[in-house]
């Protein structure tokens, strides 16, 4: 995140960062800084969905017994003299889960199709009993789609991984 | 009419039959990890198989996280296969519901007895 004007970030470490009533924690005190900026009630609808959606992966694929940084991170952030809303999800994958494969495949089709068709065509999987189990893998798109986010993703060396949304907020 | 009611934490289905009509209203907040036990049986059953028209309405249903919107998914899906009339309702007055909805009736569009109703005046907890 680029010189933030204002932020905050959540650390969640192991073993009871591991914990899956942390996202709702997150997601109000998300909403209470919301809030307490005057956000209009759809930017707040839109964090929730994007603070809901990338503590879960946070708490899911972060590598919570890896040698390298124990902390999975959540930043959220006004950039740009308020002109835009920044959160951010910081960790480290487990290995040999596929997730980043499964992440690429995520960018691809949002570049591709565009946010809207890349959730339909999701929805249309699961729909179809095509998900191949029993994960969503909806989040980034609800994210998109949903919230109005743009999304980006890092991968640095070895495992860590950062993943970027941004929302213009309205002037 | 009868009245029966469905709680799993944040999360109410009322089930009212009239005749052989059944309807389940969906409503709060559904963010559980897993399927809310005892909820499927609670709307496939006996008594959806043998009703001639299910209506499921959604509007006061004000979240679902990702997981349990697959579990939505699926139970829609399976309510469409039961041969009966199924009438959803929703409002596109909740995000969620609005993008949702509008896939999923893409999605089924080859069940002939699943129809979508927009309920656009409709907006969760003004009632």
């Amino acid at each position: 995140m680029s010189d933030p004007h204002l932020s905050m970030t959540f650390e969640l470490r192991g073993p009871r960062g591991r914990d899956w009533s942390h996202v709702a924690k997150l997601r109000g005190a998300a909403e209470a800084l919301a809030r307490s900026l005057e956000l209009p009630a759809e930017v707040l609808t839109a964090i929730a969905v994007a603070v809901e959606e990338l503590a879960e992966n946070l708490i899911k694929y972060h590598h919570w017994e890896g040698q390298g940084d124990p902390c999975a991170r959540l930043t959220m952030g006004v950039v740009h003299e308020c002109a835009e809303l920044v959160i951010a999800s910081y960790s480290q994958l487990q290995p040999d889960r596929g997730h980043l494969e499964h992440l690429g495949s995520v960018f691809k089709s949002i570049e591709v199709h565009g946010p809207r068709e890349a959730y339909t065509r999701r929805i249309s999987e699961l729909a179809a009993g095509e998900d191949g189990g029993q994960l969503a893998q909806l989040g980034l798109y609800r994210i998109a789609v949903e919230g109005g986010f743009t999304l980006a993703l890092e991968h640095a060396a070895g495992a860590d991984i950062t993943i970027t949304a941004t929302l213009p907020l309205p002037t | 009419m009868t009245h029966d009611v469905f709680e799993c934490d944040n999360l109410t289905v009322v089930r009212e039959q009239d005749g052989d009509t059944l309807r389940y209203v969906w409503r709060g907040v559904c963010d559980r990890r897993d399927a809310p036990p005892g909820l499927s049986e609670f709307i496939i059953n006996e008594e959806s198989r043998a009703a001639s028209m299910l209506r499921l309405d959604f509007t006061p249903l004000k979240f679902v996280n990702s997981r349990m919107l697959v579990f939505l998914i699926r139970t829609i899906k399976a309510v469409s296969e039961l041969g009966t009339s199924v009438h959803i309702t929703y409002t596109s007055n909740v995000i969620f519901q609005s993008n949702l909805f509008a896939a999923l009736e893409g999605a089924l569009a080859h069940s002939a007895s699943l129809v979508f109703e927009d309920r656009k005046s409709v907006t969760p907890g003004a009632a």
